[in-house]
């Protein structure tokens, strides 16, 4: 089969590969029929997070056909379709039984390595390194799927691909950093950051009660599609942020903000400079500059809400600031497979239509080129829409996939 | 005669490395044989009669030890219940083998008698 694969810093290659085969009585094999690249793999791709080696296959945001199951996996069969979350969950252990399924005790085969680094270990993910578990992702025609029995979510046909897709990760992450938030009526939630998950972060904030939703970025595409969703920009280059929020708020500061950058963040700010060269020579694995201004800026009391990925360790954290405001810091990898089912259904009350998200649309062959775009912002790039079942890069596969679109819809 | 000098200077420092690192070899080892016995704990969500019957057979031990080799090195492998049913507690006593891979082995047999397999992130090549 064809999958896109990893082979160093910035260098990523669609490759055939073996195909995946039943290793455990609970996996299944999906036929992927639509996949997408996070910003979180972009970690990947800039060389961020360790334990990358060549030949790992990329993706965690995919959905397909169900095409084998294994022996124990008795409530899916091939034919079905689904969704697959990001995270992998047995559904047994203590944190799963809580519905804290990102922090499954049985799904990380290399439970040790984050064990040495963080203390506990989290659940394995796909195609994310070996520090969660080495497990080949979703940017491929076929993907092994363990625990399925627990671990894939059937789809109505009446919603096609391109809205179901994201119930794999962005949506859910967004939705669940603007519920750590416990927004109440009249509150304002200021997300830093606007790219996919800063987007469903925003329009789930307003779900969930926000008053106001003030969006901070510097690139005009994403301030412009967060002000679709109702959302205040803020372009960090051209405004001192801290006031601006100030000013916007009447002095009190947000209720609530949302990180949803993450250990990449950029600033000229001396911190920001520091973590960055820093970064470069290994001495600091987080750039944290937008986690400190989230909680410089945040109003007495308030909450800070941590979606973006941080890998290690960061220096400089504003603790006094924390404490002597008392805010609350809730983080955390997402636990998708709790939101999924309710989430499916506000797409289908047409409460959403997360495909609003899609910028690029392309087939597994245009996956390098669409790292690419993400990593330098450009071409106005939020998020990609793969299908890997078509050939890439002619008028073909913009015919095969009008085709497939208009039986969909 | 100086070049000469150097040369036997030359195996004198190679020999006495290559000792260094034997002896350092040997010494790692006999420490290791030696080392005081490490105790390692685990709750796993299922009732306590469930996790004595999956100790008390071999078999299973083997899956979680995943070699024979290593039951000489179990000292002692004690089970106590959790606080308000939150299953069972085991402490493994292990001599010879490190903290990891102790965990290693709890982390096996946990996962084997709470979602009935061992994880494998085996990749594609």
């Amino acid at each position: 089969m064809k999958a896109v694969v990893w082979h160093g810093v910035r260098d990523v290659r669609v490759e055939r590969v073996q195909d995946p085969e039943i290793v455990n009585p609970r996996d299944a094999i999906v036929r992927v029929t639509a996949t997408a690249i996070c910003g979180s793999d972009l970690h990947l791709y800039n060389g961020m997070m360790p334990t990358m080696k060549p030949g790992d296959v990329l993706g965690h945001e995919f959905m397909g056909i169900v095409e084998a199951v294994g022996p124990s996996v008795m409530n899916a069969k091939p034919g079905d379709r689904v969704v697959v979350p990001f995270n992998i969950a047995c559904g047994n252990c203590e944190p799963c039984a809580r519905g804290l399924w990102s922090l499954c005790d049985n799904s990380n085969p290399n439970a040790s390595l984050p064990e040495r680094m963080y203390g506990f270990s989290c659940a394995g993910l796909f195609g994310y390194s070996h520090l969660f578990g080495g497990y080949s992702g979703g940017q491929a025609e076929l993907v092994r799927v363990p625990f399925a029995d627990v671990g894939m979510f059937e789809i109505p046909e009446s919603v096609p691909d391109e809205r179901a897709l994201f119930l794999t990760d962005v949506f859910p992450t967004g939705y669940m950093a603007a519920e750590n938030c416990d927004i109440k009526a009249g509150d304002v939630v200021a997300v830093w950051g606007c790219g996919p998950i800063g987007q469903f972060a925003i329009r789930s904030a307003y779900m969930l009660g926000a008053d106001r939703v003030i969006a901070i970025d510097r690139i005009p595409d994403r301030l412009e599609m967060a002000q679709d969703g109702g959302a205040i920009p803020l372009d960090f280059d051209a405004c001192n942020v801290l006031e601006a929020l100030h000013e916007l708020t009447g002095g009190r500061g947000p209720d609530a903000s949302i990180d949803c950058v993450g250990m990449e963040a950029h600033g000229v700010t001396p911190d920001a400079l520091i973590d960055k060269a820093k970064q470069a020579v290994r001495l600091e694995l987080d750039r944290a500059h937008v986690l400190r201004l989230a909680i410089q800026s945040t109003g007495k009391g308030g909450t800070v809400s941590v979606p973006g990925v941080y890998g290690g360790f960061i220096d400089k954290m504003p603790m006094g600031s924390i404490f002597e405001k008392g805010l609350q810091l809730r983080t955390g990898q997402t636990h998708t497979h709790r939101y999924v089912r309710p989430l499916l259904d506000r797409i289908r009350r047409g409460e959403i239509d997360p495909s609003f998200i899609i910028t690029h649309r392309g087939a597994l062959a245009d996956a390098p080129s669409f790292y690419s775009l993400m990593a330098k912002h450009q071409d106005g790039f939020v998020k990609s829409f793969i299908r890997p079942g078509l050939q890439g890069g002619d008028r073909e596969f913009g015919l095969q996939y009008e085709e497939l679109t208009a039986v969909e819809s | 005669m100086e070049e000469r000098n150097t040369n036997a200077a030359l195996v004198l420092f190679a020999a006495g490395a290559a000792a260094g690192v034997t002896l350092t070899y040997a010494a790692r080892r006999a420490r290791s044989r030696l080392r005081k016995p490490l105790t390692q704990s685990m709750t796993v969500r299922a009732p306590r009669e469930r996790v004595e019957r999956f100790v008390e057979t071999r078999e299973s031990m083997l899956q979680a030890l995943e070699s024979k080799r290593l039951f000489d090195n179990v000292e002692r492998l004690e089970l106590r219940d959790a606080p308000e049913g939150r299953g069972t507690e085991m402490h493994l006593t292990m001599r010879g083998v490190g903290k990891y891979a102790m965990k290693d082995v709890l982390r096996r047999a946990k996962s084997i008698l709470e979602s009935g397999e061992t994880p494998s992130g085996r990749r594609y090549e």
